[in-house]
């Protein structure tokens, strides 16, 4: 079966023989279990009608019943509204996660800072790199570190929607339609080589990131949150693949390069992993309901109407300036500011700074604009036209 | 490292003063050099100054105007007379230029015109070559100068004014070239990757050294071949009698007169027993501009005819003159020559008796010269005279003519004056006593001039004058009654030494002569304190009465005696006078200079004054309660940090407040780089928070800012950051750009149409 050996399940949070993580999730679940009657996912009832989707039972369990509140928006809301984080709590869960996941991922800090401020700001991650560089594992690493559940999909040509989003099988048992969960199912989807799927199972996939929610057979299942995609582009093999268009890149908050670690990062790394998985050391540091607690509290961030006006200046630069064909859409516009509060909470401020907006310009924006002709044969960068953009608008001086 | 604009501003002094050495042959008297070259030093030091803190060039150049205009004054008032300002220096200058030749005497107007000249070449030359970046056209001011030598004066200029004008010009190219190298190797890399070739900078040198070279081959071949314009008038003079160009003698008195220096002119033995007279030039002309020169035919050669209308033989004198450091075209010598043996050619006047020369060398002919006159002693018996008849001489046309403009009030004063004489000698003494009277005062404050103006102030409102307005007028009103007349100028007989006279440069005079049947010219004495009246003006009754008590005149009271007709006490009189006006007229100059250095230490601390006013506002404590005024208060700090940066040179990133704390704090001691970044977090969050006051102690905060700004700069780097701060100019020079100035034009436009 083709499907089973493109498209592999990854539901790793919670590592067996760690039992401490579930005692700490269970108060949670009781709150969300009276409320989740549609999707009541069992282990046993899983396992045959998914063959796609393989998580280890004991973690997947523990998660589907702590924190995917799963089928009820009224469930998700729930979750958020008993939160009462504030925003030391941000930086603070936001520094042990970073530390943790830093255990795993060597020397990259900015592409594991990036992560948790789309993370935290809701949006969804493009990671555009060469094989090997530690795409997969940041999205694991990180899973781990929250203890939530990570789907892996393996994007393939023959790759469904279906696969994606979930299909009613008929149930012989109950003779009825029973709704089997895609990998979207989870609250961090690592969508490798997303390029490589046909794109009508790419839309499919977006469809679900944008609306956070999956459609089949007249009923609605609402995602797991925190939910969060990462996605995975290889620029080099393009042969047979279907690059994401413009408007499906529009819909990625971020999208960074984790780039070539550097010599000592290697080394260590070489050391580090040499022996066992580090994986396999790693611990989660919270929780996911903590998670939606700390994004909620991240929309209380402090956002000065000059800073307002720079975000919408910088965008607006990139529509008019001649180096860009496309510029930055108004989504962009929303996209910079959730990510600058997030970042401005990451960093322990209450306010957003122009800073802010510098440092998460260009991986916010780079994917969603294309050069023209004239800057390609110029040979700039898009960060580079991006970056002078940036440069062209006056900093803000009073609020 | 050598700044380009300080490489080009050394080539803009050094053309200019090479602009000055330009001017040498104008003059006689090199010592404007001293000034000048101080000068374009200054300016070119003050816009190199400038041009390191990124002064606007406009700034620059207003700047330059006020030095020089400060510096003309500084070293103008020394020079100038009492009571004349430097634009009189200036319009004695420019009348010395149009009445002397080249080389010129010296004169303290023209060597504040040369001074004026150089530093307008140098201020232009900046602006050139600098200002407006133009070095190729940065020669022209010098070229100007150089022109108006060779062109517009008609004079040859030695050949090696071409040489410094070229110097001056390859100066300011090289300069341009090495600027250009030292560009060259940043784009040399771009330069090979896009043409992929590597011209070497030896080669490019070369060929800005050769571009000049061309240029200045150009130039000397354009201009050595000028004609060497001669004297012109020489050829013709030395044939015989000719047209002559004479300089006005009344200019060089009132000079001399008014040097605060007296310095000896010439010596001179006689056997008349008692001093004479030394006649130099003599002025038959009378119209609205006073008393002046005619053209005369001139007579080569040194025996004299006798003195026109002389009929009585008169005594033979004999004179030996010795003419120290003096030059002038003019012979002095005593009325009425008859032979001379002066070296030179010489020629004379036939109605004049004056002499002048006609040689290659000719301002400067009675140079060190040493001659015998022997001359006829014109003493007039004074009976004959007093019923002398008016004569009429054979130039009865100039020096008998009353023009026909000549205003009525001097008329009506000169009939007055003589209406109950009945001969014309008579009526002229009454003039000469009127004259001596005590309603008039000797000073030397009045402008040079004997014109209907001048003799009107002179006769009718102030009653002040020197021996120019005396005898002019005495002349002039002498005309009136029927009495020919004419204006001689010379030497008083000077002061007695040993067997001989000393005359001096104070010792230069004007006196009428009046001409009178069968005597001849007669010389008048009108100037009262200077010298007694000649004996044989005292005519008839009066004579004991007015040689006893000469009318006391204020003058009068500081001589110590005026009776008696001995030659020293005569010359004591001016003297003394002079003396009297020196030492206030010194004291009202040191004051001036005292209030105009005041006035510019004054003005140069406005800049600072003002500087340190606005930190104090800035860095008022600003309340923690108030949350606009907490803001205000930060901002205000933040802005004083940017302007200390900018005052003492360190560079200010842009950027975000934060950006900057990083940025700025770099080269700074760590307390300061700490201060620096504390603050930058309050400016963020006064800026971005939502309702942040400020903590902490700003005023503090900037202080230990600004001290660290200050540690390891020079003394020249904190003068200038504490009395003329960089952000100061900057903020100036915004002021006054051309947008914020239209923008509030238009806004005052816009807020009057409304009202």
């Amino acid at each position: 079966m083709s499907a089973s050996r493109s498209y592999q399940s990854i539901g790793q949070a919670g590592a067996p023989g760690r039992p401490g993580n579930t005692p700490a999730n269970q108060p949670s679940a009781p709150a969300n279990q009276p409320s989740a009657p549609a999707y009541q996912p069992s282990a046993p009832a899983n396992q045959p009608t998914a063959p796609m989707v393989q998580p280890s039972a004991p973690s997947y369990q523990a998660s589907a019943a702590g924190r995917v509140a799963a089928g009820s928006p009224a469930a998700a809301r729930t979750t958020r509204a008993t939160s009462g984080h504030t925003l030391a709590d941000v930086t603070r869960v936001m520094g042990q996660v970073r530390d943790a996941v830093e255990t795993v991922i060597e020397g990259k800090r900015g592409a594991i800072d990036t992560a948790l401020v789309v993370m935290l700001a809701e949006g969804h991650l493009l990671l555009e790199d060469v094989p090997g560089v530690g795409k997969t594992m940041l999205a694991k690493a990180l899973g781990r570190a929250i203890d939530c559940r990570v789907n892996r999909v393996q994007f393939t040509p023959d790759l469904l929607p279906t696969d994606i989003t979930g299909v009613s099988i008929y149930n012989q048992a109950t003779r009825d339609f029973e709704f089997k969960q895609g990998g979207i199912f989870a609250n961090i989807v690592l969508g490798d080589e997303i390029n490589r799927a046909s794109p009508k199972t790419q839309s499919a996939m977006l469809e679900a990131m944008e609306e956070r929610q999956v459609s089949a057979d007249g009923s609605t299942y609402q995602l797991p949150a925190p939910f969060m995609v990462i996605a995975t582009q290889n620029p080099i093999e393009m042969e047979g693949t279907y690059p994401l268009p413009e408007a499906q890149r529009d819909r990625f908050m971020a999208r960074i390069e984790m780039g070539y670690p550097s010599q000592e990062a290697e080394v260590a790394m070489l050391r580090n992993h040499g022996g066992r998985h580090p994986l396999a050391d790693m611990s989660a540091v919270t929780d996911g309901a903590t998670i939606n607690g700390l994004i909620q509290a991240v929309t209380g961030v402090y956002v000065a109407p000059a800073l307002e006006q720079y975000i919408v200046q910088v965008v607006g630069a990139t529509r008019t300036t001649r180096d860009l064909r496309l510029g930055g859409s108004p989504r962009s516009s929303l996209q910079l500011l959730r990510a600058c509060r997030s970042l401005a909470a990451i960093s322990g401020r209450d306010y957003v700074t122009p800073d802010d907006v510098a440092a998460l310009a260009v991986p916010v924006l780079a994917h969603r604009v294309l050069a023209s002709t004239e800057a390609q044969l110029a040979k700039r960068s898009v960060d580079d036209i991006i970056g002078s953009c940036l440069r062209s608008v006056p900093i803000p001086d009073r609020s | 490292m050598i700044h380009a604009t300080d490489r080009m501003g050394g080539a803009v002094i050094g053309t200019s003063i090479l602009a000055a050495f330009i001017l040498l042959p104008f003059t006689q008297d090199p010592s404007y050099l001293f000034s000048a070259i101080p000068l374009a030093v200054l300016l070119g030091a003050l816009g190199m100054v400038l041009r390191r803190m990124r002064i606007h060039d406009g700034v620059i150049f207003a700047a330059h105007l006020v030095l020089l205009v400060v510096f003309l004054f500084a070293i103008g008032l020394p020079l100038a007379a009492p009571g004349q300002n430097l634009f009189g220096l200036f319009a004695e200058g420019v009348r010395h230029m149009s009445t002397h030749t080249t080389p010129m005497i010296a004169n303290p107007g023209l060597t504040v015109l040369l001074v004026a000249t150089v530093g307008l070449t140098t201020v232009l030359t900046d602006l050139l070559a600098v200002g407006v970046n133009r070095p190729a056209w940065g020669i022209l001011p010098a070229l100007t100068v150089y022109l108006i030598g060779a062109v517009g004066l008609l004079r040859d200029l030695p050949w090696w004014t071409i040489v410094l004008l070229a110097l001056g010009y390859l100066w300011i190219l090289l300069a341009d070239g090495i600027n250009a190298a030292e560009v060259w190797p940043r784009n040399l890399d771009r330069t090979v990757r896009l043409t992929g070739r590597i011209t070497p900078l030896a080669l490019r040198m070369g060929g800005i050294v050769a571009a000049a070279a061309a240029a200045l081959t150009l130039l000397v071949g354009l201009l050595v071949p000028l004609p060497p314009t001669q004297h012109w008038n020489a050829g013709r003079l030395n044939q015989g009698s000719g047209p002559i160009q004479l300089a006005d003698p009344m200019l060089d008195m009132r000079r001399n007169l008014s040097l605060p220096a007296d310095s000896p002119v010439l010596t001179y033995t006689t056997d008349a027993g008692q001093g004479e007279y030394l006649r130099m030039a003599s002025l038959p002309v009378l119209d609205r501009n006073g008393w002046q020169n005619a053209s005369f035919p001139l007579t080569q050669g040194s025996n004299l005819p006798p003195a026109p209308g002389q009929t009585a033989p008169g005594r033979e004198i004999h004179t030996q003159v010795k003419v120290g450091d003096f030059r002038s075209e003019y012979l002095p010598l005593p009325y009425a020559p008859r032979r001379f043996d002066a070296s030179g050619s010489w020629a004379y006047g036939s109605d004049s008796l004056v002499v002048v020369s006609t040689g290659q060398d000719r301002t400067a002919a009675t140079r060190n010269l040493s001659y015998d006159v022997t001359s006829t002693d014109p003493t007039p018996d004074g009976a004959t005279l007093s019923t002398a008849q008016a004569g009429r001489p054979s130039d009865a046309n100039l020096t008998a003519s009353v023009p026909q403009d000549m205003p009525q009030e001097i008329i009506d004063l000169a009939l007055k004056i003589t209406q109950s004489e009945p001969t014309p000698a008579l009526k002229a003494a009454a003039i000469q006593r009127y004259l001596r009277g005590s309603q008039f005062t000797y000073s030397l404050e009045p402008q040079p001039g004997s014109g209907y103006d001048a003799m009107k102030r002179f006769l009718l409102v102030d009653h002040k004058g020197y021996c120019e307005q005396f005898a002019g007028s005495m002349a002039a009103m002498a005309r009136v009654v029927g009495i020919p007349s004419r204006v001689a100028v010379g030497w008083l007989p000077g002061e007695q030494k040993g067997d001989g006279y000393e005359v001096t440069l104070h010792d230069m005079h004007a006196w009428p002569e009046l001409y009178f049947e069968g005597v001849g010219w007669v010389r008048f004495e009108p100037t009262p304190g200077v010298a007694v009246p000649p004996a044989w003006t005292l005519t008839a009754p009066e004579e004991p009465s007015a040689s006893a008590t000469p009318t006391p005149s204020a003058e009068a009271s500081s001589t110590p005696s005026a009776v008696p007709s001995t030659a020293p006490s005569e010359t004591t009189a001016p003297q003394e006078s002079g003396q009297g006006v020196n030492v206030g007229a010194i004291l009202a100059r040191v004051a001036l200079a005292l209030g105009l250095l005041v006035l510019v230490t004054g003005l140069l601390a406005v800049p600072g004054l003002l500087r340190h006013r606005l930190r104090t506002r800035r860095l008022q404590p600003a309340p923690t309660d108030d949350l606009e005024a907490s803001r205000r208060g930060v901002d205000a700090a933040w802005s004083e940090v940017r302007d200390s940066f900018l005052d003492y040179g360190h560079p200010w990133p842009s950027g975000s407040p934060r950006s900057i704390g990083r940025l700025a704090g770099v080269g700074l001691p760590e307390e300061a780089g700490q201060a620096l970044v504390t603050l930058s977090r309050e400016v963020e969050r006064s800026r971005y928070a939502r309702s942040a006051l400020h903590s902490g102690d700003l005023a503090a905060m900037v202080q230990t800012i600004r001290d660290g700004l200050r540690v390891d700069t020079g003394w020249d780097v904190r003068l200038i950051g504490e009395w003329w701060p960089r952000s100061w100019w900057n903020a100036l020079a915004v002021a006054l750009s051309w947008p914020v100035l239209r923008g509030r034009a238009l806004t005052w436009w816009k807020s009057r149409r409304a009202s």
